[in-house]
């Protein structure tokens, strides 16, 4: 098996989940994340994770492509945008969802404790509020070549109770090389 | 899932190649981090199975979003992996790929999805899905990646994990 589960996190409606001293033993990191926020503002919102503590917001730029049902569209947030995080954008569902409605990320960085590298996430989302909805493919880009060793992750306003999430290390060890 | 092949570069490459892939598995998943040294910004990973590279026989549709935009398109020539970050994106970021393909070891056509980032500071960027076919029907037995006549940049990682089902 090589896909190892590191640590899980469970929000209450009044605090982010922090994954800290994250083991730097893995290849690669899988965030998984089953949530919804606790905004009011409108119908999905983003979800956000800062990265080492890090909420410098020149450090960090995003992208998605995602669609609602009937459109799709294209967004970008550089390093002049202020955002200070990754950003999975329209990813879950808000408060004016109805009841038991949450949205799913999957989040995956690789090379995480590569320190020649700027640490980028790549991310599978959605929430499908029945009857309406967003699937998106997104991206982050951390501009720090350190590695990572904590995630703190939230929502507009915050992420509500029955919120989770799951941080996985995902191994490389060949049986074989073939090269 | 298994790891089958890992790999890190310390000298830049023309292409990479995955060889005597196991044949005790159901499906492919293949993770790059991978950088060019192309100066296009949109230049992408080329790949051949069991090192048939007849053009006619690969064909994909991709969905793009480019940071304000979103594309779709198909095409026909080697099978494509995504777009990659080059010099033109910012320093030290590589791109992120990962590649299903689905039924090897069968000899039926090989389906293979790929989703990919090429993550920059600036607005336009490759958010990238691809559903790709390649005509071949004999076992992946082999995987040769190249950059178009570009080079995989020192630092480039490539894992191969066999699934069971």
């Amino acid at each position: 098996m090589t896909m190892h589960h590191i640590a899980s996190g469970i929000a209450n409606g009044s605090n982010a989940i922090t994954f800290s001293n994250i083991p730097q033993t893995f290849t690669h990191l899988q965030l998984k994340v089953y949530g919804r926020s606790t905004w009011t503002g409108g119908s999905s919102s983003n979800v956000y994770v800062t990265v080492n503590g890090n909420s410098t917001t020149t450090n960090y730029a995003a992208h998605a492509l995602y669609g609602t049902g009937s459109s799709a569209a294209a967004q970008a947030f550089t390093s002049s945008s202020g955002i200070g995080y990754y950003v999975a954008y329209w990813a879950f569902p808000t408060a004016t969802a109805s009841a038991n409605i949450f949205g799913s990320l999957v989040m995956d960085i690789f090379d995480y404790t590569n320190t020649s590298k700027n640490k980028v996430a790549k991310m599978l989302y959605g929430n499908d509020r029945n009857g309406s909805g967003v699937v998106g493919v997104g991206s982050s880009l951390f501009m720090q070549t350190g590695a990572i060793t904590s995630l703190t992750i939230g929502a507009d306003i915050l992420l509500t109770a029955g919120s989770r999430a799951d941080l996985y290390g995902i191994t490389s060890n060949p049986i074989s090389t073939g090269a | 899932m298994q790891p089958i092949f890992s790999r890190t570069l310390t000298s830049t490459n023309t292409n990479i190649n995955i060889n005597n892939i196991p044949q005790i598995y159901n499906d492919l998943y293949l993770v790059l981090s991978v950088r060019s040294s192309g100066s296009t910004g949109s230049g992408s990973i080329g790949a051949y199975f069991s090192g048939q590279t007849y053009p006619s026989l690969a064909s994909w549709t991709t969905a793009v979003g480019n940071g304000s935009s979103v594309s779709s398109s198909r095409n026909s020539a080697y099978q494509n992996f995504g777009n990659v970050n080059d010099t033109t994106h910012t320093a030290n970021t590589f791109s992120s790929h990962t590649i299903y393909i689905s039924d090897y070891g069968t000899t039926k056509f090989k389906q293979c999805i790929v989703d990919s980032v090429s993550e920059t500071n600036a607005t336009a960027v490759q958010t990238f899905m691809l559903s790709g076919l390649d005509r071949i029907n004999i076992p992946v037995t082999s995987i040769t990646m190249d950059m178009g006549g570009n080079l995989f940049q020192i630092g480039s990682t490539m894992t191969l994990y066999g699934i069971s089902r």
